[in-house]
C-alpha cells in the first residue's frame, strides 16, 4: 500500500492573493512612474518592461508566497481610438486571482494586470 | 463532465503499477484495458453507441453479402483478384491520404509545440489516440463477429493460427538472427524482409488480437488445438485457403469502406465521418504498428526520424508509407509462394507483442490523459474532425495519381533516401551524446502529457542506438522518475482541485472619442474669450400692487386754546408731541379744575337766582328786619331734614362760604330710618338749593368743627363721649345712598370713630367741645386761601385736634392721613371705616379740672367747675381758654407755661354761678375776646388782663346769651342772640353802652345764629345765618353800614377802649 502524500491545496489566509493589495501596489508604481509622461514610441517598450519588473518585485515583496505571478503591462498612445482589452484564465478560482489597474493621462493609457497562480 | 472525470479518475491506474501489471499478465491486462476502454466508450456518449449499432447492422449486411460472394467468390477469383488490386490501390490511396493527414497533424504538432501552445496540441494528439482506441475496439468487435462467422464456416484458419502459435518459440530465435542480419546493414534484404514481415505482421497483429479474445472467451478452442495438431498435414493448403480468405476479407472490408466513403458524400455527414474516421483510424493504427515495427527494425530510420527538422520527418514518413504500400502490393503478389514469409510473420508476431507492450504502456498513459482532458474539448474535436475530413475529401481525387507516381519513383527514391540516411547517421553520431542531455532537460520542462510522446521517441532512440549510452539511460531513468513523480503529484492534486475558466475580465474598455470631442480637445480652448453676457442680472424691477395708506394728522382742542376746533395739518411734529404731553398733564388738572369750576358755576347760578328771589323778598320783608340788606333762605325742606331742630350752625374760618348745620334727631316717628341719627349738612351759602354733603351719626352730636385750611374734614364730639370725623373727599359711591323722590342722596358715615376703641384714653363723659389746635402756619394762611390748594390739602392734615368733655378732660389728637386706604378694612385701626384714610391718634390728655380746682377761693365754695367751652388763642396754640359754669373763663397752657391771668372774671369780685355760654375772639384783634354768660351779661376781655375791658349787664334784659359773635368785616360790630330770640347788634364805634339794633324774631324761634362775611375789596359782604326752630336756615345780609367800615377808625377805638380800661 502506498502512502498518500498531503498537499497544501489552499494558501494560507494571510498569503492569499488579495487583489486590493496588489491593485494598490500597481497604482502606486504606475502613478509614480507615469504621471506627466508623454507617449514616446522609442521609450515605451523599455518603460513597459521596467514597469512590469517593478510591479512584479513589489508584489513579490507583499508576501504572496507560493504564488506564481504574471505581470502584463500595456501602454498605448491615446489618440481618441477605442481600445478593448480582456483576459480569460483557466485556473483554480479558489486560489488564483488577478488584479488590474488602469492609468490614463492625456497622451497615453497604461493597463497593468497581475495574475497570481497558486503553486500547490 | 464532472462525474465523468471522477469516475475515470477512479478507474485510472498509476503508471508504475500498470506497467508491472502489464508485464505480469500481458494478455489479461490487455483484455482488461480493452474492456475498460469499451466501458469508457459507452460512457463517453451516445454517438459511439449509435456507431456500434450501425456497424453491427452493416456487418450483418456484409455477412449476407459475404455469403453471396462466397458462393460466387471462387468462380470469380481471377476477376476478384483484379478487383482486389484496384481496391487495394484505392485502399492504399486512402491510406496515403490518411498518412498525409497524419503528417500534417504531426507538423502542426511540431509547429504548435514550437510556439508553446501545448494545449491544442495535446488535444489533437489525444484525440488521435482516442480515435485509435475507438477504432481498435471497433475493429475488434468486427473481427469477433467475423470470427464467429469464420468459426462456423472454417476451422482451418484457427488451426493454422494455433500452429503458428506453436511456432512462435522457434521463430523468436529466427528473429534474433534477423536482427543480427539487419544490424549488418543489408539494407536491401532488410527492406524486403521488413516489407514482407510488415504486411504479415499487420495481419498477425489482427489475428493475434482475435486469438486473444478467442482464448479468453472460449476455452474450448484450446482443446480443439489438439485436433488441429493432427490436421497439420493439411496445413499448407489450409493456410493458403486461409490466406485467400483473408485476402477476400480484406477486399470486402475495403469495398465496404469504399462504399462508406461514397455514401459519406450523400448521407449524414456526421455519422459517416465518424465511421470513416474509425476506418481511417484503423488504418492508421495498422500503419503505426507497422511503423513502429519498422522503426524497431531500423534504428537508423529511427534516428533519422528523430531529427529536429519536421520536414525530414515528414519525408521519411512518406517514404515509409510508400514502402509500406509497395510492401503490401508485393505481399499480395507473392503470398502463396512465400512460405518462408509465413515463418517470419510469426516472428513478427513476437515483435508485435513487444510492441504491444509498449503500446499498452502508452495506452495507459493515454488513459490518464484522456481521463482529464477529453471531457472539455469534445466539441472542439468534432469541429476539427470535420475540417480534416473536408480536407481529405478535397484531396482524395489527387491521391491515385500521386500514389502511382510514387510507385514508379520508389526505386529511385530509395536510393536517395539511403544517401540521406547515411548523411543523417553521421550527423546523429555527433548529436548522439548531446541528444540525451537535451532530452532529459526537455523532459523536465515539458508537461507530462505530451512529454510522453517524446519520451517514447527517445526511449526508442536509445533502444535502437548503435552504442549503449549508460549515462543517458541513467539520466533518462532519473528524469522518468521525476516525471512520474510529477505526474503522480499532478494526478493526485487534480483530483482535489477544480480547474475552470474564469470569467472574461475586461481589463480596459476605452470607447473611441467622437470627432467633435477630439476637435474640442485639440482646438476647443484656442482663441476664445468671453465678450458679452446676454443676461442683465442687475437690471431688476420691483412692483407692489397694494397702495400705500394715506395718513393725515388732525387735532382737536381741549381746552380750546386756538380759534379752530380741530385740524392743523401744518403743525409740526414737535409741537404736536409737546401739546400732547401738555394735554396729558392737563387732563389730571382738568378734573380738579372742573370740580372747582363747576362749583363756581353752580354758585354763580344760584347766586343769580337767589338775588332775584331776595329782591322779591326784600320788597316784602324789608320792614321786618331793620339791619338786613336782604336775605337768602337755604332750602332745608328735604325729606330727611323734616321736623328736625337745628342745634348749631358753623362757618369755616378759611372757606367762609362753607357752613355746616347740625340737625338733631327727631322725636316724631317718620317713615325714614334716619330718625334716630344726627344729620350734619354741609352747605355752600352761595348754593342754597341743596346741601353739598350729608353726614350721618347714630347719636347726638354736641359740637362740630372744620379742619383748618380747606374744608376736607369734619370733626364732631358726641354725647356718648366719642370723637368722630368725616373725610369729605371720600367717593360718594363708597357710602350708603338713598333715593328720595327724584333725587338721590348720599349719607356719609363717619370715617373714624374713637367709640369703643380708645375707651381707655378717650372721654368718659359727653364731649362738649372739639377745637382744632391752630398752628402758626394755619394762622398765616388765613389771609389768603387759594381755591385750588392741592399742596395744602395733603400737608394741611398735619394738625392736632383737641376735645374737651364735661368732666374737664382735655384730649389732644393727632390727625393722621394714611397714604392708602384699605377697602377690606384694617385689622389694627379698628375705628377706621373700610376704605377710610384718615384716623385720630391719641397724643396727650390734660385734666383741665385740676387747673380749675386751683381757682380762687370763691370757686371752691360753689363746688366743682364744669368745663363748658374750649377756645384756643388763634395766634398761640399753647393757650387755651375754657369757659366754666361759674361765669369764669380759665386760661390754661398746654406745656406748663405760666400765663398771668389764670381766670377771667366779672368786674364784680364775687363769683356767680353763671354758665359761660359763648366765647369768641375778634378776627381783627386776636387778644380781645367776648364772653357771653347765662345771665345775659356780656364782657369784653383782653387776654392779658383778669378784669374785663368792658362789661355790659342787662343788655339782653336778663335773657341768657345763646350765641355771640364778632362780625367778619367790621372790628367793632358784634351780634348777640339771647334765648328770647332777640338779636342784638352792637357797633361800639357808634354806641358802646347799648346795641345799635335789637331785632325780635318772635314768629319762628331762632335756635342758633352764625355770622359770616368776607372782607373782599370789591365784593364785601357780611351777614348772619339764623337757624330757626322750624328747621329753616335764613341768611340775612347786613346793610352796608354794618358791613363796610374804616378799619383804622375801628381799631383806634378798640385800642382806646383797652387803654381806657386799664
Amino acid at each position: 500500500m502506498e502512502e498518500s502524500d498531503t498537499y497544501h491545496i489552499r494558501p494560507n489566509h494571510q498569503q492569499k492573493f488579495r487583489p486590493a493589495v496588489v491593485k494598490e501596489c500597481i497604482r502606486e508604481i504606475v502613478r509614480e512612474r507615469l504621471s506627466g509622461v508623454q507617449y514616446n514610441p522609442e521609450e515605451v517598450p523599455e518603460l513597459t518592461r521596467s514597469l512590469a519588473d517593478s510591479v512584479k518585485d513589489k508584489v513579490k515583496n507583499s508576501g504572496f508566497d507560493k504564488y506564481k505571478l504574471v505581470v502584463q503591462v500595456v501602454i498605448g498612445e491615446q489618440r481618441g481610438q477605442g481600445v478593448k482589452m480582456s483576459s480569460r484564465c483557466f485556473w483554480d478560482a479558489d486560489t488564483d486571482s488577478y488584479a488590474e489597474d488602469v492609468f490614463m493621462n492625456d497622451s497615453l493609457f497604461c493597463v497593468v494586470a497581475v495574475f497570481g497562480s497558486y503553486y500547490y | 463532465m464532472y462525474t465523468d472525470k471522477k469516475i475515470t479518475k477512479e478507474d485510472t491506474w498509476r503508471p508504475a503499477d500498470l506497467r508491472r501489471h502489464i508485464r505480469e499478465e500481458e494478455r489479461g491486462g490487455d483484455d482488461a484495458r480493452r474492456r475498460d476502454g469499451y466501458d469508457r466508450r459507452y460512457r463517453g456518449g451516445e454517438s459511439a453507441e449509435r456507431r456500434h449499432r450501425d456497424q453491427e447492422k452493416e456487418s450483418r449486411r456484409e455477412k449476407d453479402r459475404l455469403r453471396e460472394r462466397e458462393s460466387t467468390g471462387r468462380e470469380r477469383r481471377d476477376e476478384g483478384r483484379r478487383d482486389r488490386r484496384k481496391e487495394g490501390s484505392q485502399d492504399r490511396r486512402a491510406e496515403r491520404g490518411n498518412e498525409r493527414e497524419k503528417t500534417r497533424e504531426r507538423e502542426r504538432f511540431v509547429d504548435v509545440r514550437k510556439y508553446g501552445d501545448d494545449y491544442r496540441e495535446n488535444k489533437e494528439t489525444r484525440r488521435d489516440l482516442e480515435e485509435k482506441h475507438d477504432r481498435e475496439r471497433d475493429k475488434e468487435r468486427h473481427r469477433d463477429k467475423e470470427k464467429e462467422r469464420v468459426r462456423d464456416g472454417d476451422r482451418h484458419r484457427e488451426e493454422d493460427r494455433s500452429k503458428r502459435r506453436d511456432d512462435i518459440n522457434k521463430e523468436r530465435k529466427r528473429e534474433e538472427q534477423d536482427r543480427e542480419l539487419r544490424n549488418d546493414g543489408e539494407r536491401r534484404r532488410h527492406k524486403e524482409s521488413r516489407e514482407g514481415r510488415g504486411a504479415q505482421i499487420e495481419q498477425h497483429h489482427r489475428e493475434e488480437k482475435d486469438q486473444h479474445r478467442e482464448r479468453h472467451q472460449n476455452e474450448y478452442e484450446d482443446t480443439r488445438n489438439a485436433k488441429e495438431e493432427r490436421q497439420r498435414d493439411m496445413k499448407h493448403l489450409e493456410q493458403k485457403g486461409d490466406r485467400e480468405y483473408k485476402e477476400e476479407h480484406r477486399k470486402r472490408k475495403e469495398e465496404r469502406e469504399q462504399r462508406h466513403r461514397e455514401r459519406g458524400h450523400h448521407e449524414e455527414k456526421q455519422k459517416h465521418d465518424s465511421e470513416y474516421r474509425e476506418h481511417r483510424g484503423e488504418e492508421i493504427r495498422h500503419h503505426r504498428a507497422d511503423r513502429e515495427l519498422a522503426e524497431r527494425d531500423r534504428p537508423k530510420d529511427r534516428r533519422y526520424k528523430e531529427g529536429e527538422d519536421p520536414e525530414n520527418k515528414h519525408r521519411e514518413r512518406r517514404h515509409k508509407h510508400e514502402a509500406d504500400v509497395e510492401r503490401k502490393h508485393k505481399e499480395r503478389k507473392h503470398r502463396e509462394e512465400d512460405d518462408h514469409r509465413d515463418k517470419r510473420s510469426s516472428s513478427g508476431k513476437s515483435h508485435e507483442r513487444n510492441v504491444q507492450v509498449d503500446n499498452d504502456e502508452d495506452l495507459a498513459d493515454q488513459d490518464y490523459e484522456d481521463d482529464f482532458e477529453k471531457m472539455d474539448y469534445e466539441e472542439d474535436f468534432e469541429e476539427l474532425n470535420e475540417s480534416t475530413n473536408e480536407d481529405e475529401d478535397e484531396k482524395e481525387p489527387l491521391h491515385p495519381q500521386a500514389g502511382e507516381a510514387k510507385e514508379e519513383l520508389s526505386a529511385q527514391r530509395r536510393k536517395e533516401i539511403e544517401a540521406i540516411r547515411r548523411a543523417m547517421d553521421e550527423e546523429n553520431e555527433r548529436i548522439g551524446t548531446t541528444k540525451s542531455r537535451q532530452s532529459t532537460s526537455r523532459e523536465e520542462e515539458e508537461r507530462p502529457k505530451w512529454s510522453r510522446d517524446t519520451e517514447k521517441i527517445q526511449s526508442r532512440a536509445s533502444q535502437r542506438g548503435k552504442f549503449i549510452d549508460f549515462v543517458a539511460a541513467k539520466q533518462r531513468e532519473v528524469s522518468k522518475k521525476v516525471a512520474s513523480k510529477q505526474k503522480k503529484r499532478s494526478t493526485e492534486l487534480l483530483r482535489l482541485i477544480d480547474l475552470d475558466f474564469s470569467m472574461t475580465f475586461s481589463l480596459l474598455d476605452l470607447p473611441p472619442v467622437n470627432e467633435y470631442d477630439m476637435y474640442i480637445r485639440n482646438f476647443g480652448n484656442a482663441n476664445t474669450k468671453q465678450a458679452y453676457v446676454q443676461c442683465n442680472e442687475d437690471n431688476t424691477d420691483r412692483d407692489i400692487q397694494t397702495e400705500e395708506i394715506e395718513m393725515s394728522e388732525k387735532w382737536t382742542q381741549h381746552p380750546p386754546e386756538r380759534s379752530g376746533a380741530c385740524g392743523d395739518p401744518n403743525l409740526s411734529k414737535e409741537a404736536r408731541d409737546k401739546q400732547r404731553s401738555e394735554m396729558n398733564y392737563d387732563s389730571q388738572r382738568l378734573a380738579s379744575f372742573l370740580r372747582s369750576a363747576s362749583q363756581v358755576m353752580v354758585v354763580l347760578l344760584e347766586e343769580d337766582q337767589a338775588e332775584r328771589k331776595s329782591l322779591e323778598k326784600l320788597s316784602t320783608q324789608s320792614d321786618t328786619l331793620s339791619f338786613s340788606d336782604g336775605s337768602l333762605q337755604l332750602i332745608t325742606e328735604l325729606p330727611f331734614l323734616y321736623d328736625r331742630q337745628i342745634s348749631m350752625l358753623h362757618f369755616s374760618q378759611v372757606q367762609k362760604h362753607t357752613m355746616l348745620s347740625v340737625h338733631m334727631p327727631t322725636t316724631k316717628p317718620s317713615a325714614k330710618h334716619l330718625d334716630s341719627c344726627t344729620i350734619i349738612c354741609i352747605w355752600n351759602i352761595w348754593e342754597p338749593s341743596r346741601p353739598q354733603k350729608i353726614l350721618v351719626y347714630e347719636s347726638e352730636i354736641q359740637c362740630c368743627c372744620f379742619s383748618p385750611g380747606k374744608v376736607t374734614l369734619v370733626f364732631a364730639g358726641t354725647s356718648v363721649g366719642s370723637v368722630v370725623l368725616w373725610d369729605l373727599r371720600e367717593q360718594s359711591s363708597n357710602h350708603y345712598s338713598l333715593k328720595m323722590g327724584e333725587e338721590e342722596w348720599t349719607f356719609r358715615q363717619p370715617t373714624f370713630s374713637t367709640d369703643a376703641v380708645l375707651a381707655a384714653s378717650g372721654h368718659l363723659s359727653s364731649v362738649t367741645s372739639v377745637e382744632v389746635v391752630p398752628s402758626a402756619l394755619a394762622g398765616e394762611l388765613r389771609a389768603d386761601v387759594p381755591l385750588l390748594a392741592s399742596e395744602e390739602e395733603s400737608s394741611g392734615l398735619s394738625f392736632q385736634l383737641a376735645s374737651l368733655d364735661e368732666s374737664g378732660v382735655l384730649n389732644f389728637w393727632v390727625v393722621v392721613e394714611l397714604p392708602k386706604g384699605n377697602e377690606a378694612g384694617s385689622p389694627t385701626d379698628l375705628g377706621l371705616r373700610p376704605g377710610g384714610k384718615v384716623k385720630l391718634l391719641h397724643s396727650s390728655s390734660v385734666l383741665a379740672a385740676e387747673s380749675l380746682r386751683g381757682s380762687p377761693r370763691d370757686v371752691v365754695k360753689t363746688g366743682p367747675l364744669h368745663a363748658l367751652l374750649l377756645k384756643f388763642l388763634p395766634t398761640d396754640s399753647n393757650h387755651f381758654f375754657i369757659g366754666t359754669n361759674m361765669g369764669l373763663v380759665h386760661h390754661g397752657t398746654s406745656h406748663g407755661l405760666k400765663a398771668p391771668p389764670k381766670f377771667y372774671r366779672f368786674q364784680e369780685v364775687e363769683v356767680q354761678p353763671v354758665d359761660v355760654t359763648s366765647i369768641h375772639f375778634s378776627p381783627f384783634r386776636p387778644h380781645l375776646f367776648l364772653v357771653g354768660c347765662g345771665n345775659g351779661s356780656i364782657r369784653l376781655h383782653a387776654v392779658s388782663h383778669e378784669q374785663p375791658v368792658a362789661q355790659w349787664k342787662n343788655s339782653t334784659a336778663g335773657e341768657p346769651v345763646v350765641s355771640l359773635q364778632w362780625a367778619q368785616t367790621r372790628a367793632t360790630v358784634f351780634c348777640v342772640l339771647d334765648a328770647a330770640c332777640n338779636l342784638h347788634i352792637w357797633d361800639l364805634l357808634k354806641d358802646d353802652t347799648q346795641p345799635v339794633v335789637t331785632e325780635r324774631m318772635s314768629a319762628d324761634r331762632v335756635t342758633d345764629m352764625a355770622l359770616f362775611g368776607q372782607s373782599g375789596k370789591q365784593n364785601t359782604y357780611s351777614g348772619v345765618a339764623l337757624a330757626h326752630e322750624s328747621g329753616k336756615i335764613e341768611m340775612q345780609y347786613f346793610k352796608r353800614s354794618l358791613t363796610v367800615s374804616s378799619t383804622a377808625e375801628e381799631e383806634k377805638l378798640l385800642e382806646r377802649m383797652t387803654t381806657e380800661a386799664f
